[in-house]
């Protein structure tokens, strides 16, 4: 049963939607979303994912991260600092009411900030990633070019990515389908990379990638953390599964098999 | 060319060409000869890239040039991995 809540935060409301199973939750898993408009995309997606936990007796939760969705701010008044205050505050919440927190699903950009909250929060934590971006830097690139896609290889007078960086620099807000991104924002997005950030001693990390191919292999980025991170002695596996690219495509679509192995990466079979 | 099996993996996967993918070496063109690639096309191939190897590419280092052949932008994206 899904419902939702607003928790006062010192940006005002945020929007937290919750799934609870039919009896006492024994544990709680949270959300971390992804970006802009990502965000309305992996929300069929978490829902599902929500849905079958709740069948396990746990508690999923979803936040609205400030300025974004239908908590309280704009996306021009948005901060990577709110976020991470954001994000802490709903873990508190959860822990507070009663379900400790197990679990993290880091929905693409969702995974930086999620590796970042699993280091303040009790563990031992299992954190999923969800296709995960590598760094605050591709994900900003990314972002801007979806104001440039459309004119890349026809020369003249056009903007790239570093023709966007520089008038951010230069302090312009800039409209981005529909989003305003702030400087500040996407200068602090510069500082999140995946290869600085290792996930708490004692968390189990999984990371999930989804691809249309029938044989999906990992992707390089993929390899090396994982590597890199199980060489520092974390329990860490991938899975490269078969599906739709739910976060990017045009029509709202799910991947069933990301719902199971993530259920089952965050709830082990006792 | 060490990249090259991968490079035409994101291109089949990118651009759905399945088994056409199969005879892609270095000197198969691309821009202006595979039809699945236009503009929008290069900009999912781009992410694709971007998202494999876990690098942003600055547009500012594109040009026709990059995707002439599949070689060309086999060494594009090996250069950016270093």
């Amino acid at each position: 049963m899904a419902g939702s809540t607003f928790l006062p935060s010192p940006r005002g409301d945020l929007y937290v939607t919750r799934w609870l199973p039919a009896g006492t939750p024994s544990a709680s898993v949270l959300f971390v979303p992804p970006f802009a408009e990502e965000m309305n995309k992996c929300r069929p997606m978490q829902a599902l994912t929500a849905r079958r936990l709740a069948e396990h007796g746990v508690q999923a939760i979803a936040v609205d991260l400030s300025g974004t969705g239908d908590s309280a701010g704009e996306f021009r008044e948005a901060r990577l600092e709110h976020w991470r205050q954001d994000l802490a505050l709903v873990a508190d919440w959860a822990a507070r009411e009663g379900a400790p927190l197990v679990g993290l699903v880091g929905v693409r950009f969702g995974g930086l900030l999620a590796l970042e909250l699993a280091a303040g929060v009790p563990g031992p934590l299992r954190i999923a990633l969800w296709q995960p971006v590598a760094s605050g830097q591709l994900q900003l690139t990314q972002f801007l070019r979806l104001r440039i896609a459309g004119g890349l290889l026809t020369g003249g007078d056009r903007e790239s990515v570093a023709s966007l960086t520089a008038e951010l620099q230069a302090g312009t807000v800039l409209e981005v389908a529909g989003y305003e991104l702030h400087p500040e924002l996407a200068a602090a997005l510069e500082g999140l990379d995946l290869r600085k950030r290792m996930p708490p001693t004692g968390a189990r990390v999984g990371w999930f990638e989804v691809a249309t191919s029938e044989q999906p292999e990992l992707s390089r980025v993929a390899a090396d953390r994982l590597q890199d991170w199980t060489a520092a002695g974390l329990v860490a596996e991938g899975h490269a599964l078969s599906g739709d690219t739910f976060w990017s495509t045009v029509e709202l679509t799910t991947c069933p098999a990301l719902v199971e192995h993530t259920v089952r990466f965050l709830v082990p079979a006792p | 060319m060490s990249e090259l099996p991968a490079v035409c993996d994101i291109l089949r996967n990118t651009l759905q060409l399945g088994k056409r993918a199969d005879a892609f070496n270095a000197s198969t063109p691309l821009l202006g000869h595979v039809a699945e690639l236009d503009s929008m096309a290069v900009v999912a191939v781009l992410t694709a890239i971007e998202e494999h190897y876990g690098i942003a590419v600055d547009d500012g280092d594109l040009s026709a040039e990059v995707f002439a052949t599949v070689g060309t932008l086999t060494i594009f994206v090996e250069s950016k991995m270093s």
